[in-house]
Formats: structure tokens, C-alpha cells, sequence
């Protein structure tokens, strides 16, 4: 739906009302708005600026309502869209007339209003305006009568008129001849979270998911697990044993799903936990929070014991007889030379991970190098951030998981908690559990030529691999094979600390010194 | 905690009405003290819990134990009234299928 506005009395600024801004109704909320809440991996909010965008407004005019901070966080200065946000805090005494008033609108200028709890099916041709009309808008017809959902174009002249409740506006919508009113024959809505569960069945249905289960990468389910479609999966979710999943569910990333659970007709939001032997049913799932949409009631879960089925923890726990209790002991003994196989060769790694310890070192020597080769190298502009993977812990074993043109393989600042902390979630996650860095991508690729030659080999080397450099690929993973097969070969060679310390000189430094040999 | 205990005229039985707002660790050890001996004493016992909005797993528990001692005297525990939270939480971790619940008094009497 690409249109680009054609007509001169049409302004390029959208004002986007988000949290139904002008009903007082206390609806049950997940401790976040509504609007937030992700919808098969996005949430409304986010496909609202999304259409926005498509039809080419870049200034925006966001009126927040009662979870002010959560959509200020979320949209931030807009540069994700290209959108220039400006944010208008909700007063609850204030008509809509006031509201727009602040806004210094011009009365012949027709402005673009949208609602972020809705998304009607648009049409091609909503777009080209006739100069003698005062609007065109959306209304829904639902059971309750006809219901004005936010979306359409107006004067600024009508919209200074104004009054506060959304049912004073529908009647004068209904009511003035000038104002074009086209029904919206569906609407995804999240404006109630009844509403929510169903906007994330029709959105199955309308991604063609009736008789398909999609599963995110890095998903973990367990054999026994049955999984009924239409299903969603996000991105590293774990399914326990004997689950049962579906129809109409919707699991957020990295959310997990305790063993004989069933969950129909619901939403589990990213990041959440459900518990072992529950049975859901039209219900969202967001953290702590549990809301029945059928009940229409919302529960804040801060006891563990309910986290989990109560009678299987409580009541059917049996003693074990004698007769158990010594095959234990049988099985025990004899899986005894095993478990000190498995201690043995723990401590052994153990004793070689001091060398890991001075390759992080030597990363620290590589990184400064850089410093010093490349001035202001401190500084990440904002725009230019690249997204990179350091090689600390997992060396070059790590390569196949990256994705070509997405991860730089390079060894980055490790950064402290405080500046992680300071991270945006997703960066959050990566940094926290992955051990990703950010990087300019200028470091790489403008560096002197001896520093190319010697210390930054792997940088570059790996930098270039990802855009697509078949050559540099191969080469990076034919020094990979031989650095495993050195690894191999030479395990049992390298002296432990402690053997080091008699010795009295360093352990050599086989990953790195093997390829500044093989460059020089 | 409160509870008011009302007879039934018809039945060996009584409704305990529980005051407190919610049914939790802070006070599931007096709500059993006190409804201990109503427990022993009748064949009947109606939990009125219309003014309850929060009850934990230990609020759970000592309904369990409740329902235990009736079941073991072929006794009828029932509960009645309860708020939306309460009865999502009991379908959460389907007590509803082992408790009879009803929505109001009148229906507990009738279903008798």
C-alpha cells in the first residue's frame, strides 16, 4: 500500500493516539499496554507506525495514555521508522478540541488520525481526497452499534470542535453529511485483551496458517510434545514433556512451557514461564501476570507454589520400598567408572582453560592496537553500529551459526554490566547470554595495511567472508579445519598451571601464534 | 480473620461466611483453627466467599485439607460466590473439577 499523497491541502503529519486515549474505561491490563503486547512477534503498536510509514508520513504527533513511559521506551526518537515522534502527555480533563488545539492545526489542512489499538483493512484509493469534503473515516459495526475506531482523515477546522468522549465524536461523525464514512469490514484490534486473542487468530488465518505450525529457530520440543495447528512458535522456545499446544496459540521467544501443560486458543508473551500440569484456556500469559479472557479477570502470580500444578507437588508423592532403594544403589555402582571418567575429563579441561584466560588477554592487546591505529575507535556513533560476535569462549567453532551479512566475527570491548544494563532489550539479551559486541563497521575496513597483514587478520578476514566473499570464506574455514585438527592432535600436550609454574615460562598461545605464522 | 458462622434450618449444616479479604499465609493458620471444629461437627459446610479477592497456594492448601476431611466423612464441602481472580486462579490449577462451586448462595441451596 504504497500511496504517496497527492493532494496540497493534505498534511504530511499523522497524529497517532495510542491506548484509546479518550475512554476512561479501566480495562484489566498485563502490567503494559495493550498496545505493546506482541502479536505473533510484533506487537500492535509496531504494525501501526508500520502502515503509517508506508503511506509516507514521517512526523508524528503520539499521544500517550496510561502507560506513558512503556510507548515512549518502545518508540524512542523513531529512527527504527525514520519518524520524527513528538509525544503529548494524556490529561484527562481536556476535550480533543483542546487536545488539538495544542498542536496549532490549520483549518483548511486535512490530518491523518490513527488510533495504535486498531488496524482496519485498508483500501488503495483511501488516500485521494476530494478539496469540498470535511473527513473520511473508518466505523466498525459490532453488536453494541456502530463504533469509530480512530482511523481516517479530517480538517483541522472540524477536529478543533471537538469534544472528549469518542461517543460525542461518533455522533458527530454519524451525524455530518461532509464527513465520509467507509465500514471497515474487519479490524484487528487489541483494545481488549478478548479482543487480542482474537486479532492473533485472524492473523493465523490470514498468514495462510489454518493447517501449518510455524517454529522459530533455536526452538526446543520435546518428542512426546503434541502440537495442534494453527501454532506459532517464536524463536527459542522450549516445550517439556507431554505438552500439548494448540489450536490458536501464539508462544513469544524464548518462552517455556513446563511438561503436561495444555494450552488452546492463547497467547504466551516472550519471555514467560507456564508451569507444569496447567490447562489454559483463552488465556495471555505475559511474566507474572496470567489474564482469563473468558473470566475476564487478570492474575499477578507472586507465589512459586502456584506456578505449578498444586496436587502433583502435595498429595501423590510415594515412598520409595526398600527394594527400590537398593536397585538405586546397584545402579549407582555400576555407573560409577563413567561418572569418574566424566570428573576426570572435567578437571582436565579445567586445567587447560588457562589458556582461554590468555587469549582474552591477547584479544584485550588486539583490541587496543586498534585504538591506537584508528583515532577516536572509542567512539560508536549511533547509525553506523555493526553487529558483532567476539570469539572469546567459542573460537572459530562458532562459524556456522552465523548468518551471513548479520554477525561479525571480531573481538570487540567486552563491555561491564552497567553499560549493558543500559542496552535496549534485544542488545540486552545478546549481550547477557550470547556475548555479542557492538562495532563500528569503519574500524574494520578502513585500518592501516600492516595492521590488515598482522594483528587485525582475523577482523578483516571475517568481515570480508560475510559480505559475500566466497575466496575469503573458504579460506577462513580451511584455517578453521587445521586449527581443529591442531586442537586434536596437540590436547594432550599443553602443561597444566601448575606445571607452568615450575617450568617457569609461558603456555604457548596455539590458536592465535598458528595463524600470525602462517600470515607472516 | 472473621468468619461468620450461620445455620442451615433444614440440613445438618452451616454456612461460614470468611470476612477477610484475602486467604493467604498471613492468616490460613487461624482460618483453619476456626473452621476446624465446624468441619468435625456437620456433614455439611458451605464456604461463602464473596468477600475474598486474593487467596495463594497455602489459602489452597487449607481448602484441600478442608475438602479432605469432609470427603473422608462422606460429608459436602461447597463453595460459593467467588470473584472473577479467584476463580481463574482455581481454573488455573483445575480445583474447579474437584470442588463444587456455584455462583450464588441460592444455587448451592438448590443444587442440595
Amino acid at each position: 500500500m504504497n500511496n504517496e499523497i497527492n493532494s496540497t491541502q493534505l498534511s504530511k503529519v499523522a497524529i497517532l493516539f495510542t491506548e484509546d486515549f479518550w475512554t476512561t474505561k479501566n480495562q484489566e491490563s498485563l502490567g503494559t499496554s495493550n498496545d505493546l503486547l506482541c502479536l505473533l512477534g510484533k506487537p500492535m503498536l509496531q504494525r501501526v507506525i508500520e502502515q503509517v510509514v508506508q503511506n509516507g508520513f514521517r512526523d508524528v504527533h503520539i499521544f500517550l495514555g496510561k502507560h506513558p513511559d512503556s510507548i515512549r521506551n518502545f518508540v524512542k526518537n523513531g529512527e527504527r521508522w525514520g519518524i520524527t515522534p513528538k509525544y503529548h502527555y494524556a490529561n484527562p480533563d481536556e476535550s480533543l478540541a483542546e487536545t488539538v488545539a495544542r498542536l496549532n492545526l490549520e483549518d483548511d489542512t486535512k490530518y491523518f488520525l490513527t488510533s495504535s489499538h486498531v488496524i482496519p483493512v485498508m483500501k488503495a484509493d483511501f488516500f485521494h481526497l476530494e478539496n469540498d469534503i470535511q473527513g473520511r473515516t473508518f466505523l466498525f459495526d459490532t453488536d453494541q452499534g456502530c463504533r469509530w475506531i480512530g482511523w481516517g482523515f479530517f480538517k483541522g477546522s472540524w477536529l478543533k470542535q471537538q469534544e472528549a468522549t469518542t461517543r460525542a465524536i461518533v455522533q458527530n461523525i454519524t451525524m455530518d453529511d461532509r464527513i465520509e464514512k467507509i465500514e471497515a469490514a474487519k479490524i484487528h484490534s487489541v483494545l481488549t485483551l478478548k479482543d487480542f486473542l482474537k486479532t492473533s487468530a485472524i492473523l493465523m488465518e490470514e498468514q495462510r496458517m489454518n493447517q501449518e505450525i510455524l517454529i522459530g529457530r533455536g526452538c526446543q520440543i520435546h518428542p512426546s510434545a503434541k502440537i495442534v495447528a494453527p501454532v506459532h512458535l517464536g524463536k527459542r522456545v522450549k516445550i517439556g514433556a507431554n505438552v500439548v499446544i494448540g489450536p490458536n496459540v501464539s508462544v513469544g521467544d524464548g518462552s517455556y512451557i513446563d511438561k503436561d501443560t495444555s494450552i488452546r486458543d492463547s497467547a504466551v508473551m516472550p519471555g514467560s514461564y507456564v508451569g507444569a500440569g496447567l490447562e489454559l484456556s483463552q488465556v495471555i500469559s505475559r511474566g507474572k501476570f496470567l489474564a482469563n479472557t473468558r473470566l475476564e479477570a487478570v492474575l499477578e502470580i507472586e507465589d512459586d507454589g502456584l506456578l505449578s500444578f498444586i496436587f502433583k507437588s502435595g498429595e501423590t508423592r510415594q515412598k520409595n520400598n526398600a527394594v527400590e532403594i537398593n536397585l538405586a544403589w546397584l545402579l549407582k555402582i555400576s555407573l560409577a567408572p563413567l561418572y569418574s571418567i566424566l570428573r576426570i575429563s572435567k578437571a582436565q579441561a579445567m586445567a587447560r582453560s588457562y589458556q582461554v584466560e590468555l587469549t582474552k588477554k591477547r584479544m584485550f592487546e588486539h583490541c587496543d592496537v586498534q585504538r591506537k591505529v584508528i583515532p577516536n575507535s572509542e567512539i560508536y556513533p549511533m547509525g553506523k553500529l555493526k553487529f558483532v560476535r567476539h570469539f572469546v569462549n567459542n573460537f572459530y567453532p562458532g562459524l556456522n551459526e552465523v548468518i551471513r551479512g548479520n554477525l561479525v566475527f571480531h573481538g570487540p570491548k567486552l563491555r561491564s554490566k552497567e553499560e549493558i544494563k543500559r542496552l535496549p532489550d534485544e542488545w540486552k539479551d545478546l549481550y547477557g547470554y550470547k556475548k555479542c559486541g557492538l562495532l563500528q563497521e569503519d574500524l574494520l575496513i578502513e585500518g592501516p595495511k600492516e595492521a590488515w597483514e598482522n594483528e587485525l587478520s582475523f577482523a578483516c578476514d571475517s568481515f570480508a567472508a560475510l559480505n559475500n566473499s566466497t575466496r575469503v570464506m573458504l579460506r577462513l574455514l580451511g584455517r578453521y579445519l587445521v586449527l581443529l585438527m591442531s586442537e586434536v592432535v596437540s590436547s594432550y600436550k599443553y602443561p597444566s598451571r601448575e606445571v607452568e609454574k615450575k617450568m617457569g615460562k609461558q603456555v604457548p598461545m596455539r590458536l592465535i601464534e598458528n595463524f600470525t605464522r602462517r600470515k607472516s | 480473620m472473621k468468619i461468620n458462622i450461620e445455620k442451615l434450618a433444614e440440613r445438618d449444616g452451616v454456612i461460614i461466611r470468611i470476612e477477610s479479604d484475602n486467604l493467604d499465609a498471613s492468616n490460613v493458620k487461624e482460618f483453619r483453627e476456626k473452621v476446624q471444629e465446624h468441619l468435625d461437627a456437620h456433614g455439611l459446610v458451605m464456604l461463602d466467599m464473596n468477600a475474598i479477592n486474593f487467596v495463594d497456594s497455602s489459602g489452597l492448601g487449607a481448602l484441600l485439607s478442608a475438602l479432605r476431611i469432609m470427603n473422608n466423612k462422606n460429608g459436602q464441602l461447597k463453595l460459593f460466590g467467588m470473584n472473577k481472580p479467584v476463580r481463574a486462579l482455581f481454573e488455573l490449577v483445575r480445583m474447579h473439577r474437584i470442588f463444587f462451586i456455584y455462583n450464588s448462595k441460592e444455587e448451592a441451596l438448590a443444587a442440595l
